[in-house]
C-alpha cells in the first residue's frame, strides 16, 4: 500500500518542481487571457450595440460572428491543453516510477 | 393520447428498464454503485455528462429564448460551453486523483475531518435537490401538455423512474440512460435542423428573411438587448454560469467513472464537443421556430416559449415528428434527474451515513443496502415535493444552484487544490459565507420580493435577478479571509496533498 511513497522527497526533485513550473504557467495563463475575452463579449453587447449589430454580410452581424469565435477559441484551447496534459502525463509517469510505491499496479 | 405517442413513450420505457436490469446485476459493490466501477471510457463518460448538463430546460428553453429574444437567447447558450474550459483546466483531473465516491472525499483529502464532510454533504445535497425540484415540476407541466397525461401523473412516472434506475442500477444505468439520452437528442435535433434547411430549400438568407418576418423585432431581432436589458444582469449570468458548472456535484462525481486521467480529459472534450454543438443546432432550431411558426403564434401557446421545439416539430413533420420529440424531452428528463438522484445520495450515504454516522465502519453489504434506501428516500421526497409545487414558480432555483455552486462548492475546490495557505476555518467560512450570501440575496432579490407576483409582495431590496456578481466574490473573499485569520497548523501536508492531486500517484481505486 502507499505508505512507503516519500512525499517530501518528491517534492524537493527536480522532476517534479519541472512539471509544476510548466503545468502552472499553462493553466493559470490561458484562463485569465480567455476569461478576458469572454467578459467582453456582454460588455460589448450592453455598451456597444452599434458594433455589435453592424451587417458584415448579408444578414450576419459582428455579434453573432463574435459569438461563433468562441466555439473555435474554445475548443483549440482545449485541444492544445489535450496536447499538454499528455506531456505532463509521461513526466508524471517518469516521477512514480522512479519514486512511487515499489508495489504499483498498473492502470492505478 | 394517440397512439403514436404511446409507442415512442413505451418504447423509452422498456428501453431504460432493460438498462436497469442489466446494470443491477453489475451493481453489487459501492465501487459499482457510486462509480460503475470506473469504468466507462473517455468518450462513453463524456456523452454521460452531456446527458447530465442538457436539461429540458435548455434543450426547449433555449430554443424558445432565441425563438422569442433573438441574438440574447443565443448569448445565454454560449456560457454552457465556457464552463467545460474552467472544468477542464482546473478541477476535472484533481478531482479524479483525490476522490473515491463524493465531494466530500476531495476536500477531506486534504482536511480529514467530520465539520468539512457535513458541509460538502450538505452543500451537495442542497445542489441536488434544489436542481432536481424545479426539473420535476417543469417536467411534470412539459409531458401534460405534450402527452396529455396530468400533472399529477406525469410527475409520479418521472420521479418512479428515475427511483427504479438509481435504487437498482446505481451509477451504471444512469450513465447508460444518459448516454442513450444524448444519442437520441443529438441525432433528432441534427434531423430538425436538417428538416429546417431544407424547408428554405437550403438558402441561408431566406430563412434569415423570413426570421425578420416573423418577429416583431424585425431587423433588431439579429441585435442585443431584449432579454437582459441590465449590462450588471448580464455580466452576473455569464460569471455564474461558467463558474458554476466547476462547482456542479453531479458533474464532478462522474470523473470517478474514468480509468485514468487522459480518460479524465476525454471525456471533458467530448461532453464540450456534443454541447457546443448542441447549441449550435439549437440556434437553427430557434430560428427556424421564429421563421416557421412565428412570433404571435409561439406566444399565444405558451408564453414563455417552451413549446418552440415541439411546434416547429409539428409544423415540419406533422404528428409522427411531434411524438419523436416529445419523447426525447421526456428522456431527457429522466436522465437529467436520475444523475441529481445519485449525486444527492453519494453525498448522504456515503458522506453522512457511511463516514459520520457510523465512523466509517460499516460493511460494504451495509453500505450498499444504504445507498439504495436514500436513493429510494430522495427519489420519493422530491416526488412528493414536485408534487405539492405544482402551481408555484420553481424554474429560478436553477439558476441559483449554479450560483451556490459558484459561490460556496467552487471557491473550496480551487483553494483546496491550489492554494499552500488554505486552511480548514476557511474553507468552513468560505462554504457557508458563498452560501448564506447567494440564499440571502435571492430571497431579497426581485424573484421572492416582487410587487407583481412574488412570494412576497413587496419593492425588492436588492434589484438584480441574478445575484452571482455579489454572491461569487463574497464567497471567495469568505474563503481567502478565513484562511489568513485562521491558518492551518498542517502546511506540511500541502505538498504530499499536492503531489497526489497532480500526479494521481496514490489512488488505489476499489481496493480499500
Amino acid at each position: 500500500m502507499p505508505k512507503t511513497i516519500e512525499f517530501e522527497k518528491i517534492e524537493q526533485t527536480e522532476e517534479f518542481q519541472h512539471l509544476k513550473r510548466r503545468k502552472y504557467r499553462f493553466i493559470f495563463t490561458i484562463p485569465v487571457i480567455f476569461l478576458l475575452y469572454y467578459l467582453t463579449f456582454p460588455i460589448l453587447s450592453a455598451y456597444a450595440k452599434p458594433l455589435m449589430s453592424s451587417i458584415v454580410f448579408g444578414n450576419i452581424t459582428f455579434g453573432y460572428l463574435f459569438g461563433i469565435s468562441y466555439y473555435l477559441v474554445i475548443w483549440t484551447l482545449a485541444f492544445v491543453y489535450v496536447f499538454k496534459a499528455k506531456q505532463y502525463d509521461r513526466e508524471v509517469e517518469n516521477i512514480i516510477a522512479k519514486y512511487g510505491p515499489k508495489e504499483k499496479e498498473k492502470g492505478a | 393520447m394517440n397512439f403514436t405517442y404511446f409507442l415512442f413513450f413505451v418504447c423509452i420505457v422498456i428501453c431504460t428498464l432493460i438498462i436497469t436490469y442489466w446494470a443491477a446485476r453489475r451493481s453489487q459493490t459501492t465501487f459499482q454503485f457510486y462509480t460503475a466501477a470506473g469504468e466507462l471510457t473517455g468518450i462513453q463518460n463524456g456523452m454521460a455528462i452531456a446527458g447530465d448538463y442538457i436539461s429540458a430546460a435548455s434543450f426547449l428553453g433555449i430554443v424558445g429564448a432565441i425563438a422569442l429574444n433573438g441574438y440574447d437567447g443565443f448569448l445565454y447558450s454560449l456560457g454552457f460551453l465556457v464552463s467545460y474550459l474552467v472544468v477542464l483546466l482546473f478541477v476535472a483531473e484533481p478531482i479524479h486523483h483525490l476522490g473515491k465516491y463524493s465531494l466530500g472525499d476531495v476536500i477531506c483529502a486534504r482536511f480529514p475531518s467530520n465539520q468539512i464532510r457535513w458541509i460538502m454533504a450538505i452543500g451537495s445535497f442542497i445542489i441536488s435537490i434544489f436542481y432536481m425540484i424545479p426539473q420535476l415540476v417543469a417536467s411534470g407541466l412539459l409531458i401534460r401538455l405534450l402527452l396529455d397525461l396530468d400533472y399529477t401523473t406525469s410527475v409520479l412516472i418521472i420521479g418512479s423512474l428515475m427511483t427504479v434506475y438509481v435504487v437498482f442500477g446505481g451509477m451504471i444505468a444512469t450513465s447508460w440512460v444518459q448516454i442513450v439520452k444524448t444519442i437520441l437528442l443529438m441525432s433528432s435535433t441534427f434531423l430538425l435542423s436538417l428538416i429546417v434547411f431544407s424547408y428554405y430549400n437550403w438558402d441561408i438568407n431566406d430563412l434569415l428573411q423570413k426570421v425578420k418576418a416573423g418577429t416583431p423585432f424585425g431587423d433588431q431581432f439579429f441585435m442585443p438587448g431584449h432579454l437582459l436589458s441590465n449590462p450588471y444582469e448580464m455580466i452576473s449570468l455569464y460569471v455564474a454560469l461558467i463558474l458554476g458548472t466547476a462547482g456542479l456535484p453531479h458533474i464532478l462525481i462522474r470523473f470517478y467513472t474514468v480509468k485514468n486521467a487522459a480518460e479524465v480529459r476525454k471525456s471533458v472534450l467530448t461532453a464540450s464537443w456534443i454541447i457546443g454543438l448542441f447549441y449550435v443546432m439549437t440556434l437553427v432550431l430557434g430560428l427556424g421556430t421564429a421563421a416557421v411558426i412565428g412570433y404571435d403564434e409561439l406566444i399565444v401557446a405558451d408564453s414563455t416559449g417552451n413549446l418552440a421545439a415541439p411546434l416547429l416539430a409539428k409544423a415540419l413533420g406533422g404528428d409522427f415528428l411531434l411524438a419523436f420529440v416529445s419523447a426525447i424531452a421526456f428522456t431527457t428528463v429522466v436522465a437529467v434527474v436520475a444523475g441529481l438522484v445519485i449525486s444527492a445520495t453519494t453525498a448522504f450515504s456515503h458522506d453522512l451515513y457511511h463516514h459520520i454516522f457510523k465512523k466509517g465502519k460499516t460493511t460494504e453489504k451495509e453500505q450498499l443496502r444504504a445507498a439504495q434506501w436514500s436513493a429510494f428516500g430522495i427519489g420519493l421526497i422530491s416526488t412528493l415535493f414536485a408534487l405539492g409545487l405544482k402551481n408555484i414558480n420553481v424554474t429560478f432555483l436553477v439558476s441559483l444552484t449554479f450560483i451556490v455552486a459558484a459561490s460556496s462548492n467552487l471557491p473550496i475546490i480551487l483553494f483546496t487544490i491550489y492554494w499552500k495557505r488554505f486552511s480548514q476555518t476557511g474553507a468552513i467560512i468560505g462554504m457557508v459565507s458563498g452560501l448564506v450570501a447567494s440564499l440571502s440575496l435571492l430571497v431579497l432579490g426581485p424573484h421572492i420580493m416582487n410587487v407583481e407576483n412574488g412570494w412576497i409582495l413587496r419593492e425588492p431590496i436588492f434589484s438584480l435577478y441574478n445575484p452571482g456578481i455579489i454572491a461569487i466574490p463574497i464567497g471567495f473573499l469568505g474563503a481567502i479571509i478565513g484562511s489568513l485569520l485562521f491558518p492551518g497548523r498542517e502546511k506540511v501536508d500541502f505538498e504530499t496533498f499536492y503531489i497526489k492531486a497532480q500526479t494521481g500517484i496514490s489512488i488505489r481505486r476499489g481496493n480499500d
